[in-house]
């Protein structure tokens, strides 16, 4: 059971219940409304329910989200999270009668800080939990953005030039089997990557799209989450993703 | 290359007619108050879908029309002229007066029936899309999936949008966006370089 609560508001009483339970203070301010908090401050408690989340889903438990608006967009981050199927809150007329109104950045904080537990949980099999448009073979997704990479590179000559051009890419991660992390703005340098590593040389591959009209219709894929709508939470990930590979080396060309 | 789907508001369609950005290789489904003139389309070669309907919230629609289906009753015909046009690789603009909610509707449809990618716009903040709007539109195309004969709208579905028991592969090689980036590749300025690969045979 996951419940909130904001400034005037009481948390529900759950101490004398079996169920495990997380108070969560997030006062209900419209992603549209202009909260003023940067995105560190914002929604504390995100990974403290994520990980909650990651947990009751393997232990396969019933998920709770009490409240409107903030249930409501935290349902859609774990739904989009383990089935993909987040459209099934946006779009669906019903959520958005009376008082219901989805808060975007709820929904982003979430799903960033469900990307980063998935990370860090090395004894849950997150194959086996996560289905749907949700799933996705790990070694396919490699070699899918390698062919991202090898597309822009031809469009792009690997000299910076007309970046972008054919997959709207903002910038590529990786990690390779010699431990080195790089990182490529877009357009910038692919060609000596990719003469030097094969798709069998990358442990870890990931791209940032700069547009919502890309090839991908997503904000970021990698080989660890799969399809993501929201590139927000990368500078957190980006760490763990060393970490997790044993990095000892990294290359940035921004 | 330009995105296949652009979310346009009334101000920025119009400069575009004027400064003669719009051709042949467009579609505009232009969303218009029921009290305005809608966008004056006929100076350019680009296809155009008008909807007259208004900017509301779904509380305000079943005030005035008692429930949401006798919104946007024009949805399946929009579909029909959707499917058309990327059938034939034109860069889909959809506007309305702000280019924020009516509009980005319509988008997050399309993104959503053709690439499974709808919940991009709805998380964008540059948009509000209307969720009325995304739904009709999204019932039509897949009405218009099945009533539409002479275009294989499955083959150009792509990424997440497309169906388990046809994802053969096929359809990864006439993709949506291939058929759009074949078209695009076709009106690039020369002296740029050029991928064979990115503009896959149809």
């Amino acid at each position: 059971m996951i419940c909130f609560y904001g400034k005037d508001e009481q948390p529900v009483d759950l101490s004398r219940h079996e169920a495990e339970y997380i108070c969560a203070y997030l006062e209900d301010v419209s992603a549209h409304g202009g909260a003023t908090e940067n995105k560190k401050e914002f929604f504390p408690d995100a990974d403290r329910i994520a990980d909650m989340v990651i947990r009751a889903v393997a232990e396969g438990k019933a998920l709770y989200f009490q409240e409107d608006t903030r249930g409501l967009s935290c349902a859609a981050a774990v739904l989009e999270f383990f089935t993909g199927g987040g459209m099934q809150v946006f779009g669906r007329v019903r959520y958005h009668k009376g008082n219901y109104c989805l808060d975007v950045k709820i929904c982003e904080k979430l799903y960033g800080a469900l990307c980063c537990a998935k990370l860090m949980h090395n004894d849950i099999d997150f194959d086996s939990l996560r289905t749907g448009r949700a799933a996705f073979d790990r070694q396919e997704m490699i070699s899918k953005i390698y062919d991202i990479m090898t597309d822009e590179c031809a469009v792009c000559g690997g000299d910076g030039n007309a970046a972008g051009q054919s997959h709207r890419v903002f910038a590529f991660a990786a990690v390779t089997k010699d431990k080195i992390f790089y990182y490529f703005a877009a357009g910038l340098f692919y060609d000596g990557f990719l003469k030097e590593y094969s798709k069998d040389d990358i442990e870890y591959f990931g791209v940032e799209f700069d547009s919502i009209g890309n090839t991908c219709g997503a904000a970021f894929i990698d080989s660890e989450c799969g399809t993501s709508f929201t590139n927000e939470h990368l500078s957190d990930y980006f760490g763990i993703i060393k970490e997790k590979f044993g990095v000892n080396e990294e290359q940035i060309y921004d | 290359m330009k995105n296949f789907i652009e979310i346009l508001s009334r101000e920025r369609i119009e400069k575009m007619i004027r400064s003669g950005e719009l051709n042949e290789d467009d579609a505009v489904v232009s969303f218009c108050d029921t009290d305005k003139v809608p966008v004056d389309l006929s100076s350019t070669r680009a296809d155009h879908f008008v909807v007259k309907a208004d900017d509301l919230y779904y509380d305000e629609i079943c005030e005035r029309y008692g429930d949401e289906s006798n919104y946007f009753t024009e949805a399946d015909e929009a579909a029909g002229f959707i499917i058309s046009a990327v059938a034939a690789g034109k860069r889909i603009i959809c506007q309305c007066e702000y280019g924020m909610s009516r509009s980005a509707g319509c988008a997050a449809a399309i993104y959503e029936f053709f690439m499974g990618a709808g919940i991009r716009a709805f998380a964008d903040r540059k948009f509000c899309p209307s969720v009325v709007i995304f739904d009709q539109l999204y019932k039509a195309l897949c009405r218009a999936r099945l009533s539409i004969t002479d275009i294989d709208v499955d083959a150009m579905r792509t990424g997440r949008a497309l169906i388990p028991f046809t994802s053969e592969k096929k359809n990864e090689e006439t993709t949506l966006w291939k058929i759009y980036g074949s078209v695009q590749k076709r009106n690039l300025k020369s002296g740029r370089k050029q991928v064979a690969s990115a503009s896959a045979s149809l």
